[in-house]
Order: structure tokens, then C-alpha cells, then sequence
């Protein structure tokens, strides 16, 4: 068979079922999560008040921000599997540094700094080194926590100045500040993703990256960038938990990459790249963060929380992969 | 008795009529080409043929007995082999191992019978004429040899295949590969195997079929002998327009020069090249493949950065560094294979349409989304793409629209040179002319192309000059008036005489391009 042919003869049916697979798989992780918190409020009479969501916002907070870096790394078809580890040497340097006297503006400036200046290694590595995305980031995941606990020489570091226990800690109008946080970063990043120049390259270089360079996109500068964000943004989270905790703990933020990458594929990007978008990741967040609490709220133990968080996501791929099956 | 004939064939697809009372015949020994634009019903035919569709209305008489094929399993077993245009071979796997993929002979254990796959691999090989081991490793062999191994698939069953369909087998085949693919196509009719050939090259089918028949809408509009056919009466039959305007003619006043290159050095690839292409100019560029046209092309373009030499654009110091940089720079291009270097396939029309304009469709980088969406839908009028939606994804167009979808992306920063490396391959003829005639129009605004092709008839149908390569070097720049098939190729080939035999079957092709 031609494919040219059958498509020609086939348009309107493939087109159709190709929008609808579309819109279903969209929607699907709103459904996911409404459904789940109607069950929780079933459920649990304290699942549906105010100061449980902001707990449950607050709780989101940080892997919300790490997953919407991630999601623009997953979108060109990369991985950034350092993030977690980032998030610690991040607050820790930061930490270490306030401890010799550096004032809170240079150690959050030392945080952020610290998490691009990793993701720009991973993003020269990719780009320039052509490396493997995966084993790059797994190599700096390594890396970023040997040189955390090196750096800490393995203790916990308590005790920063008021601005810090302010970010991590602190409400404005009642809303904690770490949510706030998390809510900018989303409507810059939703932003940068769906409105600029910037954000269409890194849809184009997940979708055909050779099509892409050879339509003029600059694909090195923005693979190179995509990492950057991704590492920034597990600096600005290192800042939120460390500020939490009012402690740098060489340990905190183990795993962390794998729920961020869990809340991006649940909110539907595609490992394979070309797909995904910030409001699906939030969500996908949201979805997480709702189940933690919601299990924890009815008692169940928590083997059993991560085995369903598991479950959730085995379905949430599975939906992509079939999905993926209509439009073809 | 004819070996196979289908009659009344119907078959629809919702509303659209795919098929409408198609009926043919076919003697065993026999070739019969089947010719007609995408979207034609050729595919679906012959899908209906193998089993993959069932047809609405009509039958398959095999031997004088109705048959009703109910998969493409069951069609094997009736003896239709369909080789299909996507190859499905397993590049891991030798060759013998592909040869008899899903029946591998084996003991009752279920272990290969190494010695007798081997044996049985070596007599089809034998058959194929071709120079592979049943060891070697698919995917270490060169994509014309595939495509041979596939035809070898087909006869390897146990239930030898008797209907042999090819649809667009060589597509992907430069010229010597063709004609060992065409040798394989006499053996096989000699052998007494019916042969079904789709192309969209009619000197192929010229060349190798016995009865050509012409579809168009699902219907067949003509069948005779192919020596009763002419090239403009077929493609007449397939477009219904006459072939005055296949190649259409603009008359322009070439004005001053656009690019100039000189002592463009790849290593290995390209040696000291030289030449200047002016303004209101279509350059061709001849040559077999690895001469260094598809080379010299990428370079122009920015894709790849020359060893030695240097360019100049419009009077000025032309240093590509990126096709980014090339674009803003006036000069688009259009990569030889859509699929992969050209198109986002998933993406929607809109979006591919607008990719390279997007700079200017921005302010501080954010993208102006009106105006996006109001240059896409412009764009996808301007060039005629057949779409149902400006969202629908470039995967569901057929292969005439991608392509028209890909010119439009290009033109759209306002381009003043265009590099087309075969911007016709594998397209229809409608969309073909089209492209032309789109071409004819650039040049008259006052660009100029740089026209890579594989097709020597389109070259000299739509090529003002054409400079000839051969291993790298220019060899030759031949205007317009000597333009003939016979001297190109000789430049392109040394004036070795074997390649004048490799090239004969253009010779139909060649009226074609005259006749304009």
C-alpha cells in the first residue's frame, strides 16, 4: 500500500479519529482527577476543605515546579533525570554558603545559579557531546548527590535567615508562598511554551529534529536551553523545600525525578517527544499530590499508596500508547 | 483462460467511492501496469486483491474459480504475493532468516533447520541474481537490494506465488538496482508468474509492462497494449489535461547574479566547484547518485559547512553557518526526502506551514498567533494544499499535499533562491505540474532555483542551464539548446558506454520532455 493512497482515500475518517483520540487523551487526565477527588470527598469528609487543598497544593508545590521543567526536556523527546539530586546540591550549596555568611538574596541567587550551571552541562553534553540524554542526566544524578553530600560532608545543615523560612514557610492572603511560587512559574512556563518562538522550537525538535534544523530552528540553542530551565527550575525548587524543612538535608529530594516524570507523562506528553503542554503536566501533578493525600486521609497504608500511585501511571502510559494506536 | 480476473470491483469508504466496477485481467507470464494519481484507487484495488479490504461489490475468479479472499494470509495462500512500498524486513535478521520469516523450516522441536534455510535462501538469491551471502545482516544492505529480498519473500512460500503485485518498487532504487530489479521481472514472467506493477515512472512501465491501464477516480478510463499507449495519451488518461502542459514554459529575462560560488571544496565529496546561478534562472544540477549534487545542495543551504571555498549572495559574503541563518539570508530548501528531513508528520498543517516564518510572525519573541494562523490559512490556499483542516496532521495528506505543504513552508519568509532537491519524488503527475508551475512563477518574481533531480526529463523540461556533475567535480554546463538526454548522461557517466545501456529507459521518457 501506498500511504500517500491511503490517506488520500481515508481522510476524513483518520483525521476524525485522530481528534477524537486527541481530545480524549486531553481530557482523560482531567477526568482522572476530578473523578478522583469526587471520590475522595466521598470518602473523606476532610478531603473537601480549604486548608486540605492548600496542604495539598503546598505539597505539590515542588514537584509541580521540577515537573514543569521536565516537561519542556520530555517535549524534545529528552530526559532530565538529575533533577532530583539538583534539587539538593542546589539548596545545600546555597545552605553552605549562607552558613559562611553570604545574605539571602546571593544564596537564592547561588541555588538558582547552581541548578542551571548543571543543566547547561547536561544540555552541552546532549547537544555539543552528543550524548544520550538518559545516560547523561543519569551520570549527573550521581554526580549532583556525591557532590551534595561531599559538600555537606553528609550533615544537615539548619538555621537560615527570615527569607528563606518566608518562601518555605510563609502565607500571602492565606495562600503559602511556595504555592504562589508554583502557580507563577506555571503561567510563565505555560507561556513560554505555547506562545513564543522559543516554545515552538521545542515542540519541533521532539516532533522531526533534522526538519527542524533544516527549517531554520536553531535545535542545539534550544535543547541547550531546555535543560538550563530544567535545572533552574530544580534550583528554585531546592530553595521552596529547603525553606519547608528550615534544614538542607543531603538526602532530600531522593526520587524526586521520578515523580516529576510521572506527573509530565500522566499529563500526557509522549517520552517520544513532540507532545505535551504545561496545563496537562499541572494537572498531572495535582493528580499525584491529590492521591497522596486522599490515601492518606482514608489510612491506607502507604505500601499500598505508592503501589497505587504506580498503577496510576502504568494507566496513564497505557492511554498513550493507545491513543498513539488510533492515530495511526 | 486468463490466470486472474476481477470484475465489477466496488468499494467504499463512507461517502467517498474508492472503487468504482473496476475489472481487469491478467494471463499468466503477463506484466500489467497499472498508472493513475494518488488517491486514483490503485492501492485500494490491489488491497481488495491481497485481502486486505473486501470489496463492496464484485468478484475474483482464479483459474476460472470465484475465490473470495478473506485476509492477506489467505491471499498467500491462493498464491498473490503483494509487495508492499514500506518494506517489511527485519534489518536484524540475515537474509535468509527474512526470506522465510513466519515459516522458517524446523524440526519437530522447533529448531531452525540451519543447513536446508540456507539451501533453500541460496536457490532464491540464485534466482534474484543478487550478490548476498543468506547470512548477511539485512540491515547492512543497501536499500535497492532490500527491496529485491522482498520479491524474494514473496517466492519462498510454500504456496509459490503465482499473482506477484509491486506497488512502487522502485521508488527508492537508483538506476542499476532498477534494471536488476527489471531482470528479476522478466525471469519471473518467463517463469510464468502473472505480474502486477504500479508506478509512478511511466518509462517504467513503458519499459517493462505488456498492458497499461490508466485509473482515475476509482474508475478504470483506459487499458491497451502498452505499444498502442503514448506517454501524453497516458498521462492525458490520468490528469484528463493534455501534456502541452506538463512542463510548463515561462519566458524570463534572466537578470544579474544571484549566487555565485567559487572553489567549493568537500572533502572527499566535492572538488573545486564553481558557478553562478542569476536571477529569473532554473540551474539544474545533473548526476548519478554520489556525484555531489545532494552535497553541493546542502551547502548552499547551510546544512553543511564546505572544507574550502566561498559564496556570495547578491554581491555579498555569503557564509551559511546554519539553515536558520540561510533562510534569514533569502535562500530556502527543500530536502530530498519530505519524510524525514522535511515535514513535522504529527504536527498539524498550520504548524508545519509556518515553522520557518515564525521570526517574523514574532516581536521579542512571542508569536503573534493571529497572524500565525492567518498566514497559515493563507498559505495552505495560496498553494493549493488539499486539507481538511489547517489542524489536521501532514500524516493524513497524501504525498502530492505534503509535498505542496513543505514548498509552502519554504516560500513563506520570502525566500529569493530556492535549493529543491527532487521536489517531485514519488508524487503524483497532477501535483507534479503544480509544483512547476510554482517553480515557473518563483523565477519570474525574480528568484532563482538551484533544481537537484533524479528525474533527467524534468531536468531538461524545466532547467534553463544544467551543470553536470561526476564524482564531485563539475564536468560539464549545457545550455539550454543542447540540452539532450544523450550528452547529459554521457557527462554525467564519463562516456562510458555501459551507462548509456543503464539509461535506456528513458528514452520514452525523453519524448516526454521534447513533446512539451
Amino acid at each position: 500500500m501506498t500511504l500517500d493512497e491511503q490517506s488520500a482515500t481515508l481522510p476524513k475518517h483518520r483525521a476524525f479519529s485522530g481528534a477524537v483520540g486527541e481530545t480524549m487523551r486531553r481530557g482523560s487526565v482531567l477526568i482522572a482527577f476530578i473523578a478522583l477527588c469526587i471520590v475522595f470527598s466521598l470518602l473523606s469528609p476532610r478531603f473537601l476543605t480549604v486548608s486540605n487543598w492548600l496542604n495539598v497544593l503546598l505539597q505539590t508545590a515542588t514537584i509541580g515546579i521540577v515537573a514543569i521543567g521536565q516537561t519542556f526536556v520530555i517535549i524534545t523527546a529528552g530526559i532530565d533525570l538529575s533533577v532530583g539530586s539538583v534539587v539538593a546540591l542546589s539548596g545545600m550549596v546555597a545552605a553552605v554558603s549562607m552558613r559562611a555568611g553570604a545574605p539571602a538574596p546571593v544564596g537564592i541567587l547561588v541555588a538558582l545559579g547552581v541548578g542551571s550551571l548543571v543543566g547547561l552541562f547536561n544540555g552541552f553534553s546532549v547537544t555539543y557531546l552528543k550524548m544520550t540524554p538518559f545516560i547523561v542526566t543519569l551520570a549527573t544524578l550521581a554526580m549532583g548527590r556525591g557532590l551534595t553530600l561531599a559538600v555537606s560532608s553528609g550533615q544537615t545543615i539548619f538555621g537560615f535567615p527570615d527569607a528563606f523560612n518566608f518562601i518555605g514557610g510563609e502565607s500571602i492572603a492565606g495562600i503559602p508562598v511556595p504555592v504562589i511560587i508554583l502557580l507563577l512559574a506555571f503561567l510563565a512556563a505555560y507561556f513560554i511554551l505555547s506562545r513564543t518562538v522559543f516554545g515552538h522550537g521545542v515542540y519541533s525538535v521532539g516532533g522531526n529534529r533534522e526538519a527542524a534544523r533544516l527549517a531554520g530552528i536553531p535545535t542545539v540553542r534550544v535543547e541547550l536551553l531546555v535543560y538550563v530551565i530544567s535545572g533552574l527550575l530544580a534550583g528554585l525548587a531546592g530553595i521552596i523545600l529547603m525553606g519547608r524543612l528550615d534544614a538542607a538535608l543531603p538526602t532530600s529530594a531522593t526520587g524526586l525525578e521520578l515523580n516529576a516524570i510521572a506527573a509530565v507523562v500522566i499529563g500526557g506528553a509522549s517520552l517520544f517527544g513532540g507532545k505535551g503542554t504545561m496545563l496537562g503536566t499541572l494537572l498531572g501533578a495535582l493528580t499525584i499530590g491529590v492521591l497522596a493525600n486522599g490515601l492518606n486521609l482514608l489510612n491506607v497504608s502507604p505500601f499500598w499508596t505508592q503501589f497505587i500511585q504506580g498503577a496510576v501511571i502504568f494507566v496513564a502510559v497505557l492511554s498513550d500508547s493507545l491513543s498513539q494506536r488510533t492515530a495511526e | 483462460m486468463p490466470l486472474l480476473s476481477m470484475h465489477g470491483i466496488s468499494k467504499r469508504f463512507g461517502p467517498a467511492l474508492a472503487l468504482q466496477d473496476v475489472s481487469l485481467e491478467l494471463e499468466a507470464g503477463e506484466v500489467l501496469g497499472i498508472v493513475g494519481e494518488n488517491g486514483a484507487g490503485k492501492s485500494t484495488l490491489i488491497k481488495v486483491l491481497g485481502g486486505a479490504y473486501q470489496p463492496d461489490a464484485g468478484e475474483i475468479i482464479l483459474d476460472g474459480e470465484p475465490v473470495q479472499i478473506k485476509s492477506p494470509h489467505d491471499g498467500l495462500s491462493h498464491g498473490i504475493a503483494v509487495i508492499y512500498q514500506e518494506l517489511s524486513l527485519v534489518p536484524e535478521l540475515s537474509v535468509a532468516e527474512n526470506l522465510f520469516l513466519g515459516h522458517l523450516p524446523s524440526n519437530p522441536l522447533g529448531a531452525t533447520k540451519r543447513g536446508e534455510l540456507n539451501r533453500r535462501s541460496q536457490e532464491i538469491i540464485d534466482l534474484l541474481n543478487l550478490d548476498v551471502k543468506p547470512g548477511d545482516r539485512v540491515a547492512s544492505l543497501r536499500i535497492g537490494v532490500r527491496q529485491l529480498i522482498e520479491v524474494g519473500k514473496a517466492l519462498s512460500r510454500t504456496h509459490r506465488a503465482r499473482i506477484l503485485v509491486m506497488d512502487e518498487p522502485t521508488s527508492s532504487l537508483n538506476e542499476a538496482e532498477v534494471a536488476q530489479l527489471f531482470a528479476v521481472v522478466r525471469q519471473l514472467k518467463a517463469d510464468g508468474i502473472g505480474i502486477i506493477y504500479i508506478s509512478h515512472y511511466l518509462e517504467e512501465v513503458f519499459d517493462i509492462c505488456d498492458r497499461a491501464m490508466v485509473m482515475r477516480d476509482g474508475k478504470v478510463v483506459g487499458v491497451r497494449p502498452t505499444n498502442e499507449w503514448t506517454p501524453d495519451q497516458m498521462v492525458h488518461a490520468m490528469v484528463n489535461r493534455p501534456i502541452e502542459d506538463f512542463y510548463p514554459k515561462v519566458h524570463v529575462e534572466l537578470g544579474e547574479p544571484l549566487l555565485e560560488a567559487s572553489h567549493l571544496q568537500l572533502q572527499g565529496k566535492l572538488e573545486d566547484v564553481s558557478f553562478s546561478v542569476r536571477s529569473g534562472e532554473v540551474l539544474g544540477l545533473a548526476g548519478l547518485p554520489g556525484s555531489g549534487t545532494s552535497k553541493l545542495g546542502e551547502i548552499v543551504a547551510g546544512a553543511r559547512k564546505p572544507s574550502a571555498g566561498s559564496m556570495t549572495l547578491r554581491g555579498q559574503r555569503y557564509v551559511p553557518r546554519s539553515p536558520g541563518k540561510s533562510i534569514a539570508a533569502g535562500v530556502g530548501y527543500v530536502p530530498a526526502d519530505r519524510k524525514k528531513e522535511g515535514l513535522l508528520l504529527e504536527f498539524s498543517v498550520a504548524e508545519n506551514v509556518t515553522l520557518s516564518v515564525l521570526p517574523a510572525l514574532s516581536r521579542l519573541g512571542v508569536v503573534n498567533m493571529k497572524q500565525k494562523q492567518k498566514t497559515a490559512v493563507a498559505a495552505i490556499q495560496d498553494f493549493g494544499v488539499k486539507t481538511n483542516s489547517p489542524k489536521a496532521p501532514v500524516r493524513s495528506l497524501s504525498g502530492g499535499n505534503q509535498q505542496k505543504v513543505l514548498l509552502a513552508r519554504v516560500h513563506q519568509p520570502d525566500p529569493k533562491l530556492m535549493v529543491m532537491n527532487d521536489p517531485t519524488r514519488g508524487i503524483d503527475v497532477g501535483a507534479k505540474v503544480e509544483i512547476y508551475e510554482r517553480i515557473g512563477e518563483f523565477v519570474q518574481a525574480g528568484g532563482a532555483v538551484l533544481l537537484i533531480s533524479s528525474e533527467l526529463p524534468e531536468l531538461i523540461g524545466i532547467s534553463y542551464r544544467i551543470a553536470v556533475f561526476r564524482e564531485g567535480r563539475l564536468v560539464a554546463e549545457v545550455e539550454r539548446e543542447q540540452f539532450s538526454q544523450h550528452l547529459i548522461i554521457s557527462y554525467a557517466a564519463g562516456t562510458d558506454e555501459t551507462y548509456d545501456e543503464t539509461y535506456s529507459g528513458d528514452q520514452n521518457g525523453e519524448q516526454v520532455g521534447e513533446s512539451a
